[in-house]
Parts: structure tokens; C-alpha cells; sequence
């Protein structure tokens, strides 16, 4: 059902040219050089270390490795990630 | 930018979270509307975070069920700097008292700064206005600048306007110096040889020429006169001006030895000091243990800005020296025999550059085991020099 629903949902963003993250509920990601990465929409800290920060999001689980990492600043709906990003990974679960 | 401004004013606090659920508070804090910033892990178990003291307050219920302890390691922020402050009173004190200090110190002058002048000198004024009493540390309320004004204007005849700014403990000096007409410009006479020259070139901007292209002339004989007819047809007598180029021949000698004597500093020092304040010295530790030595003087406190200090501190570092006597190559000594000509000719104003022709001839002096050289040098010159009409 809720799957449906989803497909739904996604079917009338991509016909009205909506964006996604506003009704799918997905999170949005940006990376400014490999200084540092900003996630909005996210669902909390899974883990936490100076070389891989994980974080639910919707449907999966983002995964910034890199070196020195350091959450700038953590509220409900944004997380801002800096360092020496090495790599974005996205997983879904 | 703004919101570290806004933290910093509010206050807040740097947390230590240890324990293994670290995350778990983490996002306990963000799903209540808590705001974490500069999370950073230091060790495997340890993660530092900045909270609101708001947020700090509500966190204790939790920490209910998870393995986790906080500590705070540190307290930021204005409310914290002023609660540190209400406890310091002899800080305050300490304030108070500077504030006090300075006011009654601002009531004095301590510099003193002289504009615009270019022929009178800054001795000359200050001798006049410290005649007027004005002097470094002078209390302002002593001072009367219409006073010093006069008495510059009355007893300074090239100063025709003079004006003192009092700014803080600044005061400012400014003069303006007479301006009048170069006298000399105004006397008539002819242009003659300043040398014995052989004439390239003749122009004439005023005046009668009387030497042509070729001529060879004798110091003192006349170039241009100052005699020229008016568009009248009238006979004037004027300043002659004008341009008289000619070929002209210096000689300049120079000597060497086989051997020089230099000064070798031996790598010993001893260090002085003294302190300087108006015309009163105080010198420490200025028993030198060399008889043979050279002073390097650096000023440690001297200026303050762009001001000079009343008083001042110097450091003399005296370096042992020795004389040693080394012999050099005859090269080497007509290189710098040579040198001793040029810095000959230098003291005649010939400029190496102008230089069109050169000889040079070297002689061997026996007596003194060394050697002269003797340098002819041929330059192009303005050789013409003013010289006025006797007046009657």
C-alpha cells in the first residue's frame, strides 16, 4: 500500500515538475568541492567517526567517508558535514 | 558569521559526550528541536559538541536508558565572561584605575609635530616654543597656542603664517614659509668657461654667442653675453642663458699598496644600554673590556606609531675588533687605484656614464711598493657658468 502510494506520488511530481524532495520526503544533498557536504531532509546520525559518517535518510542510508570529518552543525532537518571528503555513497535498505 | 555572533552573545557551552551510543543522543537532542554544532569525535568513545545552555538544561531526561555520560568541558559566551567578571574585583579595580590613569595622563602633552617647514629648521622651532614653555609633558591646561604663534611670527622672519592644533596629546605644529623671488635670476651678466674645453655645440637662448663649433676656450672666457637687441632694435642688457656643450678632459690619480690593513671584528661583544629622556642619559653596563672596538647602537622603545617616545632606550653593542694586514696581488691593487681615480673624478662631479674617451697609464711606486694609476678621462658638458655684471 504504502508502495503505491509512493509510485502515486512520484508519478504526479514527475508529471506537475515538482520536486521530489518536497512530497517524496527525499532527502537533498549538496557538496560544495570536497570541503564539505550538506544533507537536508535527513532521519538522524546512524554512526560517527572522523573517517565515515553514516546517515539515515529516507529509503537507505547515506555514507560520507573522507578524513578529519566534523559536523559543523546538527538540527531535526539539516546536517552540514566538513573535512576532506573523500567519497558520497548512497545505500539503500 | 551571525550565528556565532548570536551563540557567542547568548552564551553556550562545550559538552563531552562519552559512551557508545553516542548517536543515539544525538538524534534524541534533534528530534526534540535541539540544535548541536562543531560535533567533532576525538576518540573512539568521546565526542565534543556545542549545545545552547538552553539545550544543555534539557538534556538530562535524555540520557534515561542510554550509556552515555556529559560533562561540561568548557562555558563561552558574554553571560559567562560577565558572571567571570562579577567575581575579579580587583579587576575592576584594576580598570577603573587605568580609565582614571589615562584621563589624567591625556590631560598632557607627550608629542609634539612640526609641518611645512623646508628652510627653517625643527631645532630653530623648537627652541623657540620651548622658550614659550611648551614642552613633552606640558599640562594642556598650561598651554596657550595663540602665544607660541606670535612668537614664532615675531621672532622667525621666513615664517609668515603659523598655526597649532592641540589633538589628544598631539601637537601639531604647522608653518608656512616666506616665499620670495630667487634674486639671483634677476641679475644681468654673460655666460663664460667654466673649464678649458674644446666647443661642440652652441645654443644660445638669450644673449650674443661669441665662440663657434670647434673653438677651443680657456676657463673664464666669455660663451654668451648678455647683450641682445629688443624688437625695437634696441640694445638691452640682460641674463644670458643658453647651452655651451664641449668636449672636456679630466684627470683623476689614484694609489694603492701591495697590502691592506682591515678591521676584523674577532666575533666578542659586550652589550650597554642606555636610556634617553629630553637631554638626560642614563647609561648601564658601559664598561667595555676591549680597547679596540666598534659600536652598534639599535633603539629597543623609541617610537610609539608613527611618534617618537619622550623616552627612548637604546642598545650599544660593542664588537671587539682587530687590525690585520693582508698583502693583495698587483691586479688587485690596480683595481682599486683605479677606483681611487674614478672616486676622484667622482669629487669633480664626472660622471662615468658621460664618459667618451679614457686613458689610463699605471706607475710602479718603489718607495712604497705600490702602484699609481693616472686616469684621462673626456667628457661632453655643459660647460657654461653665470657670471653676473659687476654692479656699479
Amino acid at each position: 500500500m504504502e508502495k503505491a502510494v509512493e509510485k502515486v506520488l512520484r508519478g504526479f511530481t514527475t508529471a506537475m515538475d515538482l520536486p521530489p524532495d518536497v512530497l517524496l520526503d527525499m532527502p537533498r544533498v549538496h557538496m560544495v568541492g570536497n570541503l564539505e557536504v550538506v544533507v537536508d531532509n535527513h532521519k538522524g546520525l546512524r554512526q560517527y567517526t572522523s573517517l565515515e559518517i553514516r546517515v539515515r535518510i529516507k529509503g537507505g542510508v547515506l555514507i560520507v567517508c573522507g578524513k578529519k570529518l566534523r559536523i559543523a552543525f546538527l538540527t531535526k532537518d539539516d546536517l552540514k558535514i566538513t573535512g576532506r571528503i573523500g567519497n558520497v555513497e548512497f545505500f539503500a535498505e | 558569521m551571525i550565528q556565532a555572533v548570536w551563540a557567542w552573545l547568548t552564551g553556550y557551552v562545550i559538552v563531552k559526550f562519552r559512551g557508545p551510543e553516542i548517536e543515539l543522543l544525538l538524534n534524541r537532542m534533534i528530534e526534540s528541536g535541539m540544535t548541536a554544532w562543531g560535533v567533532e569525535r576525538i576518540i573512539s568513545d568521546i565526542i565534543v559538541a556545542r549545545l545552547s545552555v538552553r539545550s544543555f538544561h534539557q538534556l538530562r531526561p535524555m540520557l534515561w536508558g542510554l550509556r552515555v555520560n556529559v560533562s561540561i568541558v568548557g562555558r563561552v559566551g558574554l553571560p559567562f565572561a560577565i558572571s567571570k567578571l562579577r567575581r575579579r574585583q580587583f579587576l575592576w579595580i584594576g580598570m577603573v584605575l587605568f580609565v582614571i590613569g589615562l584621563q589624567y595622563l591625556s590631560g598632557f602633552i607627550w608629542f609634539i609635530q612640526i609641518e611645512g617647514n623646508e628652510f627653517v629648521s625643527n631645532e630653530e622651532i623648537f627652541a623657540i616654543v620651548l622658550g614659550e614653555g611648551l614642552h613633552v609633558g606640558l599640562p594642556k591646561k598650561d598651554f596657550s597656542a595663540r602665544k607660541v604663534e606670535i612668537a614664532l611670527l615675531t621672532e622667525l622672519d621666513d615664517i609668515v603664517w603659523a598655526g597649532i592644533n592641540l589633538k589628544g596629546s598631539l601637537v601639531k605644529i604647522q608653518v608656512v614659509e616666506r616665499s620670495t623671488p630667487d634674486q639671483e635670476r634677476l641679475k644681468s651678466g654673460m655666460l663664460v668657461a667654466a673649464r678649458d674645453a674644446l666647443v661642440t655645440q652652441v645654443l644660445a637662448f638669450r644673449g650674443t654667442p661669441q665662440v663657434q663649433v670647434g673653438a677651443t676656450v680657456h676657463k673664464g672666457e666669455p660663451l654668451i653675453l648678455g647683450t641682445y637687441y629688443d624688437i625695437y632694435g634696441r640694445r638691452q642688457e640682460g641674463r644670458a642663458e643658453g647651452v655651451v656643450l664641449a668636449r672636456v678632459w679630466y684627470e683623476g690619480i689614484g694609489e694603492a699598496a701591495y697590502n691592506k690593513i682591515t678591521q676584523q671584528r674577532t666575533g666578542n661583544t659586550h652589550i650597554g644600554y642606555v636610556i634617553e629622556f629630553r637631554e638626560r642619559q642614563v647609561a648601564f653596563n658601559q664598561d667595555v673590556p676591549f680597547t679596540l672596538y666598534q659600536v652598534e647602537k639599535n633603539p629597543i622603545f623609541h617610537r610609539v606609531g608613527g611618534y617618537h617616545t619622550p623616552i627612548k632606550m637604546i642598545r650599544h653593542i660593542y664588537h671587539e675588533l682587530v687590525y690585520e694586514t693582508m698583502v693583495i696581488s698587483r691586479d688587485e691593487a690596480k683595481e682599486t687605484a683605479l677606483a681611487r681615480a674614478w672616486d676622484h673624478l667622482k669629487a669633480e662631479r664626472v660622471s662615468q656614464d658621460k664618459v667618451l674617451e679614457s686613458q689610463i697609464e699605471e706607475f710602479t711606486i718603489e718607495d712604497q711598493h705600490g702602484i699609481r694609476v693616472e686616469l684621462l678621462v673626456e667628457v661632453e658638458e655643459d660647460i657654461a657658468e653665470f657670471k653676473p655684471t659687476p654692479e656699479l
